[in-house]
């Protein structure tokens, strides 16, 4: 493509790129340029594997997403839409490879301190090593709830887009969240990490 | 890593020659999900109808005037078999909306809610139309014990004991004397000096009735009728 066409396609919005992807695969580029860091991101929260696999997986995201571009339903966000094939997709990859995930988060995420307030959660001992005590609880989380705690709280997601990226009622995704966060406490209290 | 990955991608789509799915193929795929959804709903409402039709041979006034009938015995007269039907269609319908492309915004109540409210619908026309009946009359020559399933009622109208018989006429005297077999085979008298005939109906013969009576203790297969009511009143 020349650089001033380079230029105005990167100027437009997701969902108007999609007639220009369908006429030329190469704009897709721009699709993967927006979203690569984001999902790698948050392949990475979701599993603990390595940099190959997170790559492995966002190739496999972002063939499924140009496949199913005339799938977009417009009343989604682009993003909300994106996200959730790629959560389906690693939803996947754990039934492949069957492999227990594991969660890779940045410690110095600021997650910890809105999750601690949250849960009510003993701040005290060192960031690094409360971060990844609360790491190891969302370990033990189930696939739902962990999806959910980690897209409210680290990827930030609100309540209609979880809905629209786990394709779930809203009132669900409420029930899910409160009960993600409970059994959370209740991990923490067994480990002694909480207040209470 | 951006570039590597992004390049890798761009040329496979090249290489492979991969495309996106065409739009018709997608709607197609949400229409066949709306298409079993369409028809578990219109089955459910079927089975509505045939469950309708079974509970109208019920006459609930009749219980009332009964004593000594515990609750399993009512419950008994339910179509149970229909309604566990009922509750398959409903949950491939619900199933269903769910896997189209906004049907998951619906909460499962509401989703369940409109199901059922769609069913009712369809299902009580079905009946009114007589669509209930020939379905259960249907059912009876097709399923294999059928009868075992859904014969509660007969088994509940099988208890001249306790004063509860049921049958059809095969021979009538007057409105007083009247041979009746049983769901069993079996042949009884029945008389009575007052008996109410209950909706005004008439004893001819191969007309299926309930009776509420008792059994005469001199004499065997004879009831004392004190009302008889047709099978479906």
């Amino acid at each position: 493509m020349s650089s001033l066409l380079t230029t105005e396609v990167a100027k437009k919005k997701d969902e108007d790129l999609i007639p220009l992807v369908l006429a030329n695969s190469e704009v897709f580029g721009v699709i993967i340029d927006r979203y690569n860091e984001a999902l790698a991101r948050y392949i990475r929260r979701l599993t603990r594997v390595d940099e190959d696999e997170i790559k492995d997986i966002l190739q496999e995201i972002f063939i499924k997403i140009y496949r199913n571009l005339n799938d977009f339903d417009h009343s989604l966000k682009f993003s909300s839409w994106i996200y959730r094939i790629a959560h389906n997709q690693v939803i996947d990859y754990w039934r492949r490879s069957r492999s227990r995930p594991m969660t890779a988060v940045d410690p110095d995420d600021g997650f910890w301190s809105s999750l601690a307030d949250e849960l009510d959660l003993e701040k005290e001992i060192g960031r690094q090593e409360f971060g990844s005590q609360v790491r190891l609880l969302i370990d033990e989380l189930s696939g739902d709830y962990r999806a959910v705690i980690i897209l409210r709280f680290l990827e930030e997601k609100d309540y209609q887009e979880i809905s629209d990226i786990m394709k779930k009622p809203l009132g669900t995704v409420a029930t899910l969240i409160n009960r993600a966060k409970k059994k959370l406490k209740t991990l923490a209290e067994q480990k002694g990490l909480s207040n209470q | 890593m951006t570039n590597d990955l992004k390049n890798e991608i761009i040329t496979k789509i090249k290489t492979e020659s991969l495309h996106p799915k065409p739009r018709w193929q997608i709607l197609l795929v949400d229409w066949v999900w709306w298409v079993i959804f369409g028809g578990a709903v219109f089955v459910g409402s079927l089975v509505l109808s045939v469950a309708i039709s079974y509970l109208a041979q019920n006459d609930w006034r009749l219980y009332s005037s009964v004593m000594g009938l515990s609750v399993s015995d009512i419950l008994s007269s339910l179509p149970l078999f229909w309604l566990v039907v009922i509750l398959v269609t409903v949950w491939l319908a619900s199933h269903n909306l769910e896997l189209t492309r906004r049907g998951y915004q619906l909460k499962t109540p509401k989703l369940i809610g409109v199901i059922l409210t769609l069913s009712f619908f369809i299902g009580s026309f079905s009946y009114f139309i007589g669509w209930g009946d020939e379905l259960e009359n249907f059912s009876a020559r097709l399923i294999p014990h059928y009868q075992n399933f859904n014969s509660a009622n007969l088994k509940l109208w099988s208890n001249p004991d306790k004063g509860l018989l049921g049958g059809e006429i095969i021979a009538v005297a007057d409105q007083k004397n009247l041979l009746v077999r049983d769901f069993n085979g079996q042949d009884w008298l029945v008389i009575g000096e007052d008996i109410d005939w209950l909706g005004g109906a008439r004893p001819k013969n191969g007309s299926k009735i309930k009776i509420i009576g008792r059994t005469d203790d001199k004499e065997g297969r004879v009831f004392i009728a004190e009302v008889i009511q047709l099978w479906r009143p």
